[in-house]
């Protein structure tokens, strides 16, 4: 499946057990190296995580952490 | 002009200041040692290769040979997943494929992420699951150079982490947000979460990270695939990330 605009993408492993603790995903990009995900200025542009629903599991709700800087274009 | 007892007490002075700046520096050479005496952390690099690639048709749809200036291959074993990272400018759309068990079969990879349009540079987790290899290989005619690295990923399961604690920030002298959610899986086609540009400020994701919520059901071993794109219409579905300005302790 290809994804418009694609920047970065992950796979959250989920465990086998019933238990939901401890499935994380996480990534800091590089800084002052131009290769953090970037969007420009304008009504309508941003960044979005998509979850793209491949493999099972995971019902429910999770907890999406985000660090992000702004600055003029 | 100093007197004989103010040169006394100037010279007592700096003897005691001599003698803290020694016993500072025997301080920290124990405590230098201490950490230095124990065992010696091995880091053991994960495969890694890069190349640049330049044209179309090098590459033979069957084989596993990475060739120079047409396809950048990585062949390594148990990995889950394959980072893979497109830079330079180029044109020409570049595929991601997967090598099948007989070792010379290429096919389109599991993805999230299966290809990539023409000129696109990025950084992308593809599944390695029932790989041998995994290959960018260009599926059109190129102009210019797209440097390619591929990365295998450690097999080993994610380590427990606290979903709501604070990660430390980098060294960015720009102005700084952040922002936890909780947010259901969209049942529909729609994002996570978005983070809206304002009109005058581009936005710059520096840290993710996703987890998922002590409540949710979890019944079934398995792969939630993620990705960050960038929006060109106004988000729709999951939660829009209100931003708040970091603690300034925690810049």
């Amino acid at each position: 499946m290809t994804v418009a605009n694609a920047l970065w993408s992950a796979t959250l492993l989920l465990p086998a057990a019933a238990t939901s603790d401890g499935a994380c995903v996480e990534k800091y990009f590089d800084l002052n190296q131009g290769k953090q995900p970037l969007a420009a200025a304008a009504v309508a542009n941003g960044l979005a995580l998509a979850d793209l629903t491949g493999g099972a599991g995971g019902t429910g709700a999770y907890v999406v952490d985000l660090d992000w800087s702004t600055e003029l274009n | 002009m100093k007197t004989a007892a103010e040169v006394k007490q100037e010279r007592k002075r700096n003897h005691v200041i001599k003698a803290a700046l020694l016993a500072a520096l025997l301080f920290a050479a124990a405590a230098n040692a201490q950490v230095f005496s124990g065992i010696t952390p091995t880091f053991i690099p994960a495969p890694i290769i890069s190349g640049a690639i330049t044209t179309n048709s090098l590459c033979a749809a069957t084989g596993s040979v990475m060739v120079a200036n047409g396809c950048v291959v990585l062949q390594s074993p148990g990995t889950s997943t394959a980072q893979i990272t497109v830079s330079g400018t180029y044109t020409g759309a570049q595929a991601f494929q997967c090598l099948a068990a007989d070792g010379s079969t290429w096919n389109p990879a599991a993805g999230p992420v299966q290809s990539i349009a023409s000129g696109v540079t990025g950084s992308w987790s593809v599944s390695y699951a029932g790989c041998t290899g995994i290959r960018v290989v260009p599926t059109a005619a190129m102009t210019g150079t797209a440097n390619v690295s591929i990365e295998s990923s450690a097999t080993a399961p994610a380590p427990a982490m606290d979903p709501f604690a604070r990660p430390i920030s980098g060294n960015s002298n720009r102005a700084t947000y952040h922002t936890t959610l909780s947010i259901t899986v969209p049942t529909a086609a729609a994002s996570l979460a978005a983070i809206e540009s304002d009109g005058t400020n581009k936005t710059r994701l520096r840290y993710i990270k996703v987890c998922l919520g002590t409540g949710a059901l979890q019944t079934t071993a398995g792969a939630r695939n993620l990705v960050v794109f960038r929006t060109t219409a106004a988000s729709s579905g999951g939660a829009l990330a209100a931003s708040r300005p970091r603690r300034p302790s925690a810049q």
